[in-house]
């Protein structure tokens, strides 16, 4: 029997299925570049056709290396990375043509950081060992910030390296979700028995519970010290997701969207900057010549579009602050519309659907914590963001994966889909060989 | 842990749809008043290319238009409709229809955006974008007749056509040059005579003896007063109840008008007839029958309109007080759209038509995007009372102090109305329409400090009627 009979059997796609869902996730991005290209100025001088060429050559390269994607794991998360990517970066491109060669580097890292991930690690049970050096990084990370931080638009999370400035919570955290994984899957029996009740809620063991407040703390540390209520939500949201994925228990992320609120509630209270995002989110028209100005242009951006949008290159969506980095999600719905918005959320949807898919899947509970963690990380910052630029939800400064400008960001996402597409690409090799021992027992 | 992990999956893909039903709510439901919102940038960058669409009168002529893409604004036509159609400036902003529909004007809707984006690619070569035109319901020869009869006097004209509510003409002196707006600004909004001020739809004026008709037909429909009844008029009423308060209620010059009934108390303008009828009535019923006639509240226009105003104290109307408001004085004010509007009703068998000025809006090609219907407001009275109401002014203008209305072989109906203020001389009101039986224009005149209403408001509303019923044998 050959591989491909064999993954047919499993239900995984041959080959030209995958490069038909390739080349169908990697031409609106193709196009989107096209158009922005055409639309600027001077398109016969614009970066876009490098930045074209670029990004074209990335993708067709892991493709191809990864048996035409056959082995990349799942290559529907690797086409809807593919797609959001080419989106995103046909509209960095026409917000600001000078960021398009930064991005294309980007990229360049980002997929490299996943194809590492995907072909090199050796099992991704290794990390499992290494969950308290994670921990540790990862609040190394954050404290590098807090003490030598510098300040960009009201949060303290950059870190000047002299040639590059990066986001150290980025990378912080993938590893943390990489400690919870290790950790919850420690504690998961012990969380799921659990003898107290107060109030009628059935409470942990406090020894258990321990670890739950203290990423209640450090969410806090998170805002009070760098300002960055996104990141802070990330992390305790990213950690609720994982322990109710561990345990089955809705009393704990009960609880812990309490303690997240109380703790909002008091930043909000003590600090004037969370205040402004809560006053904005609930009337952003009363504050619309200062903290709500960027929320009422991005409503004025997303109305603008309509259904089919105006057109690569052909909005203003250049008026709203921030444009490239939190609030591309806004300009891609006035150039693309309601189409093209509604396109990628539905990519984050899938994204999220198989990377959850893979994490019933696995078989050890680490890796499908693994893929559960990474997976709700890039799902819950789409929700955050995309939800915040409409005004669904408060305003958090986080990034849209794959499609903002930025490296840190970029580079993590990638990561954490590396991680997804490790755990799928070893539930297949295990489950071929189980298939193949049979086969020869047989 | 697959069925937690299931239910997370649930859970996301909820949140997903929650964010996409976000996106269609922000992107289609609300995108056209967010897109037409004044401080939408998108909406002045849209200016410097479009072609404003233009302003066109009833029968076709051009009143305001963009010389070239993105301006200047050009208005020519009468001056007296300054205030109507409004102006566009670059740094004093919009007004009058020029604001109210502005974003007809800029086309930014009233077509959808994948009919338009369909329109510019079939009909390519279309050069810049044009935004839709609007047709008002204004007559030029009536608009102009209503100018020169107001030529020099403060006060406001208004001009309706009682069975459609389409406003023929309107005028607000003094007024100002819409194309000299910016370089006038300073002196105008300075003027103590508040040119830029609308005072047609605006304006708040006590109504005097111009209120009568509408008091007799809320007599009539409420029962309280018959055709045939007279009351005694000795030239002065006292209104005051406790002992000590003397104030009272007089005709012009004490005249005593001896035993008059309904009609001739219309006609001749009785001060103290009309405060018996009123306390005949009672101050609920008077209340609620001007409220019926829509006093007190905005009227819906195309511009803003001023809601009149009928006090009530706490402890209801007062004997004093509903003798006042009988005879048009005291606690009740109204604008002269909304006088227009209420002798409309009595000429139109006592239903009350939505004034409105804009007929139609075009689109670039000619196409009508939208008409706009004829409505009935409210009923004020029913249509016997109004057919009574409606002789007794034919006879204040046949025989009575509304006489100079008159015009030769039309019956006109009307009343006459001296309001006092504390601004000086009394206004001049008249309030009317002809031909009396089939009336094809109500009028509605109003000259600040003007004097007698017999004596200066009936000529100008006599030439506007000329003009209207000429313009209506057309």
């Amino acid at each position: 029997m050959t591989y491909d009979a064999r993954g047919a059997a499993r239900g995984l796609p041959g080959p030209s299925s995958t490069d038909t869902l390739f080349a169908t996730a990697l031409l609106p991005g193709m196009l989107g570049v096209v158009m922005a290209t055409l639309a600027s100025g001077r398109p016969e001088r614009s970066p876009g056709w490098p930045a074209l060429l670029g990004f074209t050559g990335i993708f067709l390269t892991c493709h191809i290396s990864f048996g035409r994607g056959r082995r990349i794991g799942d290559p529907v998360v690797f086409s809807v990375v593919a797609f959001l990517s080419g989106v995103g970066l046909a509209e960095v491109l026409r917000l600001d043509p000078g960021l398009a060669a930064r991005q294309v580097g980007h990229l360049a890292l980002g997929v490299a950081t996943m194809s590492a991930l995907v072909a090199f690690t050796p099992e991704v049970r290794v990390f499992e060992k290494y969950r308290f050096v994670a921990a540790a990084t990862s609040c190394v990370l954050l404290a590098s910030t807090i003490f030598f931080g510098v300040e960009v638009g009201g949060a303290r999370s950059w870190l000047d390296l002299g040639f590059v400035a990066v986001q150290p919570s980025e990378a912080a955290k993938v590893l943390m979700v990489m400690f919870y994984a290790g950790y919850l899957k420690d504690t998961r029996a012990l969380l799921k028995r659990s003898s107290r009740r107060l109030l009628g809620i059935l409470l942990p063991d406090l020894s258990y519970a321990g670890p739950l407040v203290l990423m209640w703390g450090l969410a806090l540390v998170l805002l009070v010290f760098q300002r960055d209520l996104g990141a802070a939500v990330l992390f305790f949201g990213v950690f609720l997701v994982m322990l109710y994925a561990a345990s089955g228990r809705a009393s704990y992320v009960a609880g812990g969207a309490v303690l997240l609120a109380l703790g909002a509630a008091a930043c909000a209270w003590f600090f004037p900057h969370v205040k402004a995002r809560f006053t904005v989110w609930l009337d952003p028209w009363r504050f619309m010549d200062s903290t709500g100005y960027q929320a009422v242009q991005s409503m004025f951006a997303v109305a603008a579009g309509g259904i089919i949008g105006v057109g690569p290159g052909r909005g203003m969506p250049n008026v709203i602050p921030a444009a490239p980095t939190d609030f591309v999600f806004s300009a891609i719905c006035e150039e693309m519309g309601l189409v093209g918005g509604l396109a990628v959320i539905g990519a984050y949807a899938l994204l999220v659907q198989r990377g959850l898919f893979w994490a019933t899947r696995a078989r050890d509970d680490f890796r499908g914590l693994l893929a559960a963690g990474m997976t709700s990380l890039i799902g819950l910052q789409a929700l955050a963001i995309t939800g915040g630029v409409l005004g669904l939800v408060p305003l958090t400064g986080v990034t849209l994966p794959f499609v903002s400008y930025g490296g840190s960001s970029m580079v993590a996402s990638f990561a954490a889909v590396g991680f997804v597409l490790r755990v799928a690409r070893e539930e297949q090799e295990e489950r071929g060989k189980e298939e193949a021992r049979v086969e020869v027992e047989g | 842990m697959k069925d937690s992990i299931r239910r997370v999956t649930a859970a996301f893909l909820v949140a997903f749809i929650a964010v996409a039903a976000r996106l269609a709510y922000v992107g289609v439901v609300r995108a056209p008043s967010l897109s037409a919102h004044p401080r939408n940038p998108r909406v002045t960058a849209a200016r410097r290319e479009i072609v404003r669409g233009s302003i066109f009168l009833s029968g076709g002529e051009p009143v305001a238009r963009d010389v070239a893409p993105g301006g200047p604004r050009l208005y020519v036509g009468p001056l007296s409709l300054a205030h109507l159609v409004g102006y566009e400036d670059a740094r004093y902003g919009v007004a009058g229809l020029e604001a109210s529909y502005n974003s007809e004007l800029l086309g930014l809707d009233g077509r959808s955006w994948l009919e338009s984006f369909v329109r510019s690619v079939f009909s390519a070569g279309h050069g810049h974008a044009r935004g839709n035109d609007i047709v008002l319901t204004i007559d030029l020869e009536v608009q102009q007749a209503a100018e020169r009869a107001m030529a020099g006097r403060r006060g406001a004209a208004v001009a309706l056509d009682p069975r459609t509510g389409a406003v023929l003409a309107m005028v607000s002196n003094p007024g100002f040059s819409p194309s000299q707006i910016s370089s006038a600004w300073e002196r105008l909004v300075e003027d103590e005579a508040s040119p830029l001020f609308n005072r047609a739809t605006l304006g708040l004026y006590p109504p005097g003896s111009a209120v009568k008709p509408m008091i007799a037909a809320i007599a009539l429909s409420s029962g309280a007063v018959s055709v045939d009844e007279t009351f005694r008029c000795e030239g002065a009423i006292r209104v005051g109840t406790r002992a000590g308060d003397d104030r009272e209620i007089s005709c012009p010059g004490g005249k005593a008008h001896g035993n008059v009934n309904l009609s001739s108390a219309l006609a001749y303008s009785c001060n103290v007839a009309f405060a018996q009828i009123g306390w005949r009535v009672g101050g609920e019923k008077l209340y609620n029958g001007l409220r019926s006639f829509h006093f007190g509240a905005a009227l819906p226009f195309d511009v803003p309109t001023a809601a009149g105003v009928i006090t009530v104290a706490d402890a209801g109307l007062d004997r004093a007080t509903v003798a006042q408001i009988s005879i048009g004085q005291g606690t009740l004010l109204a604008s002269p759209l909304e006088m227009a509007c209420a002798v409309g009703a009595i000429g139109n068998g006592g239903v009350m038509r939505r004034p409105y000025v804009v007929r139609e809006v075009r689109d670039p090609d000619g196409a009508v995007l939208r008409r706009t219907p004829s409505v009935i407001l409210c009923v004020p009275v029913p249509a016997e009372d109004a057919g009574l109401v409606k002789d007794m002014m034919v006879g204040a203008v046949a025989r009575g102090t509304a006489r100079a209305a008159g015009l030769p072989g039309v019956r006109v109906a009307g009343k006459t109305g001296t309001a006092q203020n504390p601004h000086g001389a009394p206004h001049a009101w008249f309030v009317g329409f002809a031909p009396a039986d089939d009336p094809r224009c109500a009028v509605a005149v109003v000259l600040e400090n003007g004097g007698s209403g017999g004596a200066v408001a009936a000529p100008v509303a006599r030439e506007i009627l000329r003009a209207a019923l000429r313009a209506a044998s057309r």
